[in-house]
């Protein structure tokens, strides 16, 4: 019984998160309250030893050494019938508290190998004796009419969630405006609260909006921000979000671990512990985003969030595209390292068993099927691989063996159609390595693979959303273009030469290119690059950390933005964000003391299908007119209201300019007298004198 | 532990005042025969060499022989809640009626100048006040700048903050243009941190805001250490600037600045013009 009613599931949660339960929760706790005055020092001990009479007086001894320890016992008693007890007990303690403490204490105490205590506060007791021999349907609440989730989207703008200093705001960006406040958590202000004291993250679809607090996670979504649920886990540290929303799993270093949630139902679906896997390779060139905060295409933030897992040594668990699994690295038995693939919404082992990938140091789902990609290093005489496998059939779609490997990368394109293995080799000697891209054409029959050996090192790799292009910065500042386009073989498209590059941001929709080079040790300078015209503009940003592209390509935000804990000092000064159009001109500048976080909201998927979209590329002339249009219209309002503010608050200031300066005018008498009878103000007091000077520095005389 | 008058044609010392801490703050009042000074406390309390704002007085008031000079008054600093916060400056108010402290933790005390009782407590800022300007002649303005990156214009007969100016950096001088609508604000990260980033970083330069609207328009760079003083000719054509990195800068303007209309046009202009552009 007690594992199918949700008090029970919560039974051993310490008060101060039950608060933090769903409100769902909350009508329960309040009827037991009013039971507690009552009864709250008495507890009841269930599957006790059943003895006979002549026993009792020694099991009482057992019992009392037991509770005594937790409290001051008052009374004592174990009910009888027929000359043999029933295998309770109840205890009545002085005072509640010490009641709660046996109660937390010696709820499964085993007395023997067959006996475990089952304790239960007497008003459960009550509760259950209460209940009515038949079961009365409930009452099904009533439907309520929830705001509209996606009213956002109607709206031509983009949003941006920004935290800085104690604030969290989410604001519209606009392009030539500063972003306009949408919501600032003025409610939870009203209530003497910060609506987020850590970070916030947006769901991939950007319908939620998640806070972390210390006692767990809170989502926010509709038109005005109203709350959509709690879910308590303490000292929460990551958040997985799954693709189309319906899950998520927290992540804390606590006794629960991972947590995986149904999001809809707020209900806990399965917990796990933490597992930590020694990672084989160091972790790869630093990625210059800040761990928590969350990129613009689902590749890159899958990478960051690896890149993040490898760092803690914990395996996180990756999202299948369309929700119906999810995995990481566990162990066997026999401590193979393998890849544990979990069906939803069960959350149970698929197939009952895990998928065998010996020596699998790091996995990829497919950003668009349910395939993913893992790659295995050398071990004896087995070569290193990479492979491709399908679930659920498990079928290996390719594999392909490589040697003399040091570390691999794995990028998926965001359309699932190619994935780019980043092989890092090493000499026989194992003194020197180099690189190459080990390239598959997911797509194809039988996966065929190519191979581009790379100069020197990689230190950045990026995938044309929507396109067939790859960027590639190497050491030796170049920055490369490659098209997979031609299905025969890979092509070099053009290079940029002697770039100040370590990161590379495509727009969502392709086409354009942000180049930057940021975070430590590098100015922030950032180009704005037309990869279809070739044409570029530098600009910069000092000591930018973080380059976000909005999900629409029109507006790349930059920011310098410190961690909440750990090396801040380094990210202290020039705490703010620019904005830019996707060609590098910057329209606003905002900085702050603090600021923690900037964020995108991501937009769905968009519903059109290639033809459409085709056809609107096609009328483009027909829609820019109208939208050039619109923008003027705009921008001419936004001038003129601007406009119309300032005059008025210049009228406001010298209005009360005019009336101050008449008290000044009226104690002219005062100051006369201070001054000795002088009247210093008065321009008769002053002689003007202008003198003319006039020096020869030199002459001379020409004849011509 | 002294402030001292001098004959600014000769320099010639004409006056020296003992205080028993070190002088912060000293001023004349409109009369210029009459100054105010404020000292710090000095060692350990059973010395009983408290912070005091004492004001000297010409003797006889108008009398002929500026040397001599006597101690007309003097009252103990008025923030007894937390002797820690030291006083920034000191200032006369309008007709000397008035004193204007202001201290460390960001309040201004206004003290009546014959009682010496309070009159006004302000929260003007959230960190330490560390300059205030006038808008001569009239006086009707308050300016303060401080270190919690904000300047505010008080409106000295309410006291009510009636604009704010927001920097990037911790404030240390400021002042208002006597010939246009515009404020000019110095600063820079605090000398102690400075080495801790580059010069780019910290940011010491002179920040041109106007005085309604609250915006920055303009900088001017130079200095490489924070910026603790500022001041503009009253012709309006040059300003000047004192760093910690030792040198006083001389500007002009030049002539774009000096003949730069107000961005928003006058009431008399033609403003049907602007919009339709």
């Amino acid at each position: 019984m007690a594992s199918s009613s949700s008090s029970g599931e919560y039974a051993d949660v310490p008060p101060e998160i039950l608060e933090f339960m769903s409100e769902d929760e909350e009508e329960e706790s309040v009827e037991e309250e009013a039971f507690v005055m009552d009864w709250g020092s008495v507890i009841v001990v269930d599957n006790l030893p059943k003895i006979p009479m002549a026993k009792y007086e020694k099991l009482l001894v057992v019992l009392k050494r037991i509770f005594v320890q937790t409290g001051n016992i008052v009374r004592l008693e174990m009910p009888s019938e027929e000359e043999k007890t029933l295998g309770i007990a109840f205890v009545e303690f002085s005072t509640v508290e010490e009641a709660t403490k046996a109660l937390r204490l010696t709820d499964g105490y085993t007395l023997d190998k067959s006996h475990a205590f089952k304790v239960n506060a007497y008003s459960i007791l009550d509760m259950v004796s209460k209940l009515p021999e038949t079961w009365v349907a409930g009452r099904k609440p009533d439907f309520q009419a929830r705001l509209n989730p996606h009213s956002w989207l109607s709206d031509g703008r983009d949003q941006l969630a920004v935290r800085y200093n104690n604030e969290t705001e989410v604001r519209w960006a606009e392009r030539n405006a500063a972003p306009s406040l949408e919501y600032g958590g003025e409610r939870e202000k009203q209530g003497g609260l910060y609506w987020c004291e850590m970070y916030v993250q947006w769901s991939p679809q950007g319908s939620l909006l998640a806070t972390f607090h210390n006692k767990g996670i809170a989502l926010w979504g509709d038109a005005r921000f109203s709350k959509q649920g709690r879910f308590a886990h303490s000292g929460v540290k990551h958040l997985d979000f799954s693709p189309c929303e319906n899950y998520m799993i927290t992540t804390a270093e606590d006794k629960r671990g991972c947590v995986v949630w149904d999001v809809r139902l707020r209900r806990e679906i399965r917990s796990f512990d933490l597992v930590k896997l020694a990672p084989h390779a160091p972790p790869q060139v630093a990625t210059p985003l800040s761990e928590a905060a969350p990129s613009p295409s689902p590749t890159a933030s899958q990478q960051a969030a690896a890149a993040a897992a490898a760092a803690t040594k914990i395996a996180r668990f990756q999202w299948s595209y369309d929700d119906s699994y999810c995995a990481r690295r566990a162990k066997d038995k026999s401590g193979n390292t393998i890849i544990s693939i979990y069906e939803l919404p069960s959350m149970m082992l698929l197939d009952k068993k895990s998928l065998k990938a010996d020596g699998v140091v790091d996995f990829q789902w497919s950003p668009a099927a349910n395939k993913l990609a893992y790659w295995a290093p050398e071990q004896g005489n087995t070569p290193a691989r990479v492979t491709i496998v399908e679930i659920p059939s498990r079928r290996e779609l390719r594999q392909k063996n490589l040697v003399k490997v040091s570390d691999c990368t794995l990028y998926w394109h965001p359309d699932g159609q190619y994935l780019c293995v980043k092989v890092l080799r090493h000499t026989k000697s194992k003194k020197t390595t180099f690189t190459s891209l080990e390239l598959f054409r997911v797509n194809e029959a039988l996966v065929p693979v190519e191979m581009l050996e790379m100069k020197s090192n990689v230190v950045a790799l990026a995938w044309e959303p929507g396109g067939h292009r790859f960027a590639v910065v190497d050491g030796e500042r170049i920055v490369s273009f490659y098209s997979m386009a031609d299905k025969a073989e890979v092509k070099l498209v053009f290079a940029l030469e002697n770039r100040q590059c370590n990161a590379l941001y495509w727009s969502p929709m392709g086409g354009y290119i942000v180049l930057a080079g940021i975070g430590d040790g590098l100015e922030g300078i950032l180009e704005f690059y037309d990869v279809d015209n070739k044409w570029g503009k530098q600009v910069e940003h000092y000591r930018a950390t973080q380059v976000a592209w909005d999900p629409s390509g029109r507006i790349v935000a930059t920011s310098v933005v410190q961690p909440l804990e750990g090396a801040f000092f380094k990210f202290q000064m020039d705490n703010g964000y620019k904005l830019w159009t996707f060609q590098g001109h910057l329209f606003h500048d905002s900085s702050y003391e603090n600021m923690y976080q900037l964020t995108w909201r991501p937009r769905p998927k968009s519903l059109l299908d290639a033809a459409q979209k085709k056809t609107i590329v096609k009328n483009l002339r027909k829609y820019e007119r109208k939208f050039a249009h619109d923008d003027k219209m705009k921008d001419m309002d936004r001038q003129r209201e601007l406009t119309t503010e300032k005059r008025a608050a210049r009228r406001a200031y010298r209005d009360l300019l005019a009336r101050r300066k008449q008290a000044y005018f009226d104690s002219e008498g005062v100051r006369t007298r201070m001054r000795n009878g002088i009247d210093a103000d008065s321009d008769d007091f002053y002689v003007v004198t202008t003198n003319h000077k006039e020096i020869l520095l030199s002459s001379k005389d020409e004849i011509c | 532990m002294q402030a001292k008058v001098w004959e600014v044609e000769t320099g010639q010392e004409f006056a020296s005042f003992s205080h028993s801490g070190s002088v912060r703050s000293c001023q004349f009042d409109e009369s210029g025969r009459r100054v105010l000074t404020a000292c710090d406390a000095f060692g350990s309390p059973e010395q009983d060499r408290p912070p005091k704002v004492t004001i000297w007085e010409q003797d006889p008031m108008w009398g002929e022989d500026l040397r001599k000079w006597r101690r007309a008054a003097e009252f103990l600093l008025p923030h007894p809640e937390n002797g820690d916060v030291r006083c920034q400056l000191v200032r006369w108010m309008p007709l000397g009626k008035a004193i204007l402290c202001a201290f460390e933790d960001g309040d201004l005390k206004i003290m009546d100048a014959l009682t010496f009782e309070l009159r006004h407590q302000i929260h003007a800022h959230d960190s330490k006040v560390s300059c205030v300007a006038w808008n001569d002649p009239f006086k009707t303005f308050l300016l303060t700048a401080s270190s919690d990156h904000t300047a505010k214009l008080w409106d000295v007969a309410t006291w009510d903050c009636i604009k704010i100016y927001r920097s990037d950096r911790p404030l240390n001088a400021c002042c208002f243009s006597p010939t246009k609508e515009h404020v000019l604000l110095g600063g820079g990260q605090d000398a102690m941190s400075v080495t801790t980033t580059s010069s780019r970083g910290a940011r010491f330069e002179t920040q041109f805001y106007h005085l309604i609207y609250e915006e920055e328009f303009g900088r001017v760079k130079g200095h490489f250490g924070p910026i603790n003083a500022l001041a503009i000719a009253p012709d309006g054509k040059s300003f000047c600037s004192g760093a910690e990195d030792g040198y006083i800068r001389l500007h002009h303007f030049d002539q774009d600045y000096i003949h730069m209309p107000d961005p928003v046009p006058e009431d008399g202009d033609n403003n049907n013009n602007n919009n339709n552009e």
